[in-house]
C-alpha cells in the first residue's frame, strides 16, 4: 500500500451542520398478522435542534415510531420527511449516514479500538486518516473521556456509562444534524445515568441537534425533552412542554403517568429564574442565600430544612437580587402553564393536525 | 528401504537391519534409538516431514476456501446450511482408510486421493465453526452497523467476519490437528508424509522409526497448534484486553 500523501486538515475545523425538522405524517406501522396496528396515525413535529421526548408505557409504540425515522423499520403508510424530503425517497445507507444512532445495547465493535469505532461513519464517508483521528479526539473530549489515554483502546475496556459516552460519540462523529436515543441511558446506574443525562444536556446547548429521544422514565423524560410525546397503544396522547404536561395533562391517562406528585415535578422544571423575586428589604439578611439558576425544587427543600419561608437569591456578579418567599413558589405550582413568566418559544402549541 | 528389508529378509537371527555398524540399541531393536534417529533425521525424515506439512497445508487450506463459502452462503441463504451439513458430516463418518479404498479406484494411488479424502474431513468442522461464528455476532453490534449506513456486503467485511474471527480460528486448530493425525493414513495411498516410515515400520518392527515418525507427528501437531493461537491473539487483539477495574 502507497503511502498517503501527508495533507493534514487544520484539527479541530468545526463545520456543523444545521440541524434539521423532523415531521411526521400520519405514519402507521402495521405488521402482518396483527389486527392492531404498533403506530396509528402519528403526526407530530420536531423543531430543528429541539428535544423531543417520545414517552408511553410498554408496547406503546414508541420505539417503532423512532426507528421508522432511520427505517431500521420499514414505514406502512404516511411518512417521516427530514426538512421536508421524505426519508422514504432517500437513498437507505445515506439516510442513515446523516443520522446518529444510539440506543441502550450501546453496540459498540468490540473488535475495533475507539478510535475506529468513532470513525466508522466518517470512513465510510471517505474522510482522510488524520480528519478522523482528530475528530474522533475532539469527540472523546466532548464527552468526557481522555483522548490521549482512550483512543487506541478497546470498548472492552470502559464502563458501560463510559461506553454510552463513547457510544453518544460514535453517533455525531460524522456531525449529522439529527440524532435518534432509544432509552440510550437505561442500562447504566442511577448515579451515572444523572451525569450521563446533564452532560448531554449540556453537550446539546453547543451542538444543537434535532434529536427524538425515548424512554419509559418520566423523571427522564421532563429533565430531557424541550418537547413531550406521551402515546399509548400507538397512538400520541399528548405533545407538551414538560410544564404545560404536569400543568394540564389532557387526560386521566396522562395525569397519571406523569404521577400524582405532578406539582411537585413542576418544581423541578423551573428555577428561581422564572418567579417575579420581591426586593430586598434589608430584614431579611440573616435569610439563607441560593443562586438564582437553581431549582425550585432545591431551593423549597433548603427553605423546609433551613426552617425559613424565604431566601435571599443571588445572581452570579451581579449579586443578592432580591427575596423568594414560599408563597410565590406555591403560587407557581398552582399556576396553569401559560401563566408562567417563560420565553415563548418554549410553550409552543402541538400544531394540530 | 529395499535394501533394509532384503537385509531384514537374509538376517535369520536379530530382526533388525544393520545399517554399517549398528548399534548395541539397534541390534537389540531397543524402544527408541536417539543416535539412530539423529543420524537418519535428514535422510530419512525430513522429507516425509516436509511432505506430511504440504499435505495438511493443502487440506486446511482448500477445505477452509470450501468450508468458508458455504458458511458465508449458509449465513445469508439459511436452506443451504441443512445440505451442506449432511454432505460434510457424512464425509466425516466414513472411517478414513475406507474413504481411500473407495477413492482409488476413481481418482488412483497418489496425492490428489489423499488431498480430496483429508480435505473433506476438514469441511465439517470447518464449516460448522465459520457458521457458528457469524451466527454469534452480538446482535447490538449488528444493530448499530445498520443503523450507521453500512452495506450487507460492508458489515460482513468490518464487522461480521472479523468478530467471527475466535470461532474461526478455533475451528481451523482443530482441523489442522486432525488433519495432521490423519495425513499418516494417507501413506496407505502413497501420499508420503510421516505414515510412510510408520507403515515400514509396522512391516518390518523396527521400533525406533515407528516412535520417531509418530512422535514427530505429534510434535508437529502440537506446534502447529501453538503457532495458530499465536497467529489467533495477534489478529484479535481486542479479547486479550479486558475492563481494567472490573
Amino acid at each position: 500500500m502507497a503511502e498517503p500523501a501527508q495533507k493534514t486538515r487544520p484539527a479541530g475545523e468545526r463545520s456543523q451542520s444545521a440541524p434539521a425538522e423532523i415531521a411526521f405524517r400520519s405514519v402507521v406501522k402495521r405488521y402482518p398478522g396483527r389486527d392492531t396496528p404498533a403506530v396509528e396515525n402519528l403526526s407530530f413535529e420536531v423543531p430543528p435542534g429541539e428535544i423531543c421526548v417520545l414517552i408511553g408505557p410498554s408496547g406503546c409504540g414508541k420505539t417503532t415510531a423512532l426507528k421508522m425515522v432511520n427505517r431500521l423499520i420499514a414505514i406502512t403508510d404516511g411518512d417521516i420527511t427530514i426538512d421536508g424530503a421524505s426519508v422514504r425517497q432517500l437513498e437507505l445507507t445515506q439516510l442513515r449516514r446523516g443520522i446518529g444512532y444510539v440506543f441502550q445495547q450501546i453496540g459498540l465493535f468490540p473488535h475495533l479500538s475507539v478510535e475506529n469505532n468513532i470513525g466508522t461513519v466518517p470512513r465510510l464517508l471517505g474522510w482522510p486518516k488524520e480528519r478522523i483521528r482528530a475528530r474522533a479526539s475532539e469527540l472523546l473530549e466532548l464527552v468526557g473521556l481522555d483522548p490521549s489515554a482512550d483512543l487506541k483502546r478497546y470498548p472492552g475496556e470502559f464502563s458501560g456509562g463510559q461506553q454510552q459516552r463513547i457510544g453518544v460519540a460514535r453517533a455525531m462523529a460524522a456531525d449529522p444534524p439529527i440524532m435518534l436515543m432509544d432509552e440510550p441511558f437505561g442500562a447504566v446506574d442511577p448515579i451515572a445515568r444523572d451525569r450521563l443525562q446533564n452532560d448531554f444536556l449540556r453537550l446539546h446547548r453547543q451542538v444543537r441537534k434535532t434529536v427524538i429521544f425515548v424512554t419509559h422514565d418520566i423523571d427522564e423524560a421532563l429533565k430531557m425533552g424541550d418537547r413531550i410525546a406521551i402515546m399509548r397503544a400507538g397512538h400520541l396522547v399528548q405533545i407538551a412542554t414538560a410544564d404545560e404536561l404536569l400543568a394540564r395533562p389532557v387526560d386521566d391517562f396522562v395525569a397519571s403517568f406523569v404521577g400524582a406528585d405532578r406539582g411537585l415535578k413542576r418544581l423541578r422544571v423551573h428555577s428561581l429564574r422564572d418567579i417575579q423575586l420581591e426586593p430586598a428589604s434589608g430584614a431579611e439578611d440573616s435569610s439563607p442565600t441560593i443562586t438564582r439558576d437553581t431549582t425550585l425544587h432545591y431551593a423549597l427543600s433548603m427553605m423546609l430544612t433551613e426552617g425559613t419561608t424565604q431566601l435571599q437569591v443571588v445572581d452570579g456578579e451581579k449579586g443578592a437580587v432580591g427575596v423568594v418567599r414560599m408563597d410565590a413558589i406555591t403560587k407557581l405550582v398552582a399556576s396553569d402553564a401559560d401563566g408562567m413568566p417563560q420565553p415563548a418559544a418554549s410553550v409552543t402549541e402541538p400544531s394540530p393536525r | 528401504m529395499i535394501g533394509a528389508t532384503s537385509l531384514l529378509l537374509a538376517d535369520s537371527g536379530p530382526v533388525i537391519p544393520k545399517f554399517g555398524q549398528a548399534s548395541n540399541c539397534i541390534v537389540q531393536n531397543k524402544q527408541f534409538c536417539a543416535s539412530w534417529f539423529v543420524d537418519n533425521f535428514n535422510s530419512r525424515f525430513a522429507p516425509r516431514l516436509v511432505e506430511h506439512i504440504e499435505l495438511t497445508l493443502i487440506a486446511v487450506g482448500v477445505g477452509m476456501v470450501i468450508a468458508f463459502t458455504a458458511a458465508i452462503l449458509a449465513y445469508k441463504q439459511d436452506w443451504f446450511e441443512r445440505p451442506f451439513s449432511l454432505v460434510s458430516a457424512f464425509f466425516y463418518t466414513i472411517p478414513s482408510l475406507a474413504l481411500f479404498e473407495l477413492l482409488v479406484p476413481i481418482t488412483g494411488i497418489n496425492r490428489l486421493t489423499a488431498e480430496i479424502g483429508l480435505v473433506s474431513y476438514t469441511l465439517l468442522i470447518l464449516f460448522r465453526n465459520t457458521l457458528t461464528g457469524l451466527r454469534g455476532v452480538p446482535p447490538d453490534a449488528l444493530e448499530a452497523a445498520r443503523a450507521m449506513g453500512l452495506t450487507s456486503r460492508q458489515r460482513l467485511l468490518r464487522i461480521e467476519l472479523p468478530l467471527a474471527l475466535p470461532a474461526i480460528m478455533a475451528g481451523v486448530r482443530i482441523a489442522a490437528v486432525t488433519t495432521i493425525s490423519l495425513t499418516t493414513v494417507a501413506a496407505y495411498i502413497g501420499a508420503g508424509g510421516l505414515g510412510a516410515p510408520i507403515f515400514d515400520a509396522i512391516q518390518t518392527g523396527f521400533k525406533t522409526e515407528f516412535v520417531a515418525a509418530g512422535a514427530l507427528a505429534v510434535a508437529l501437531a502440537i506446534v502447529v497448534d501453538l503457532l495458530l493461537v499465536l497467529v489467533q491473539r495477534t489478529i484479535t487483539p481486542w479479547r486479550s484486553r479486558r475492563l481494567r477495574n472490573a
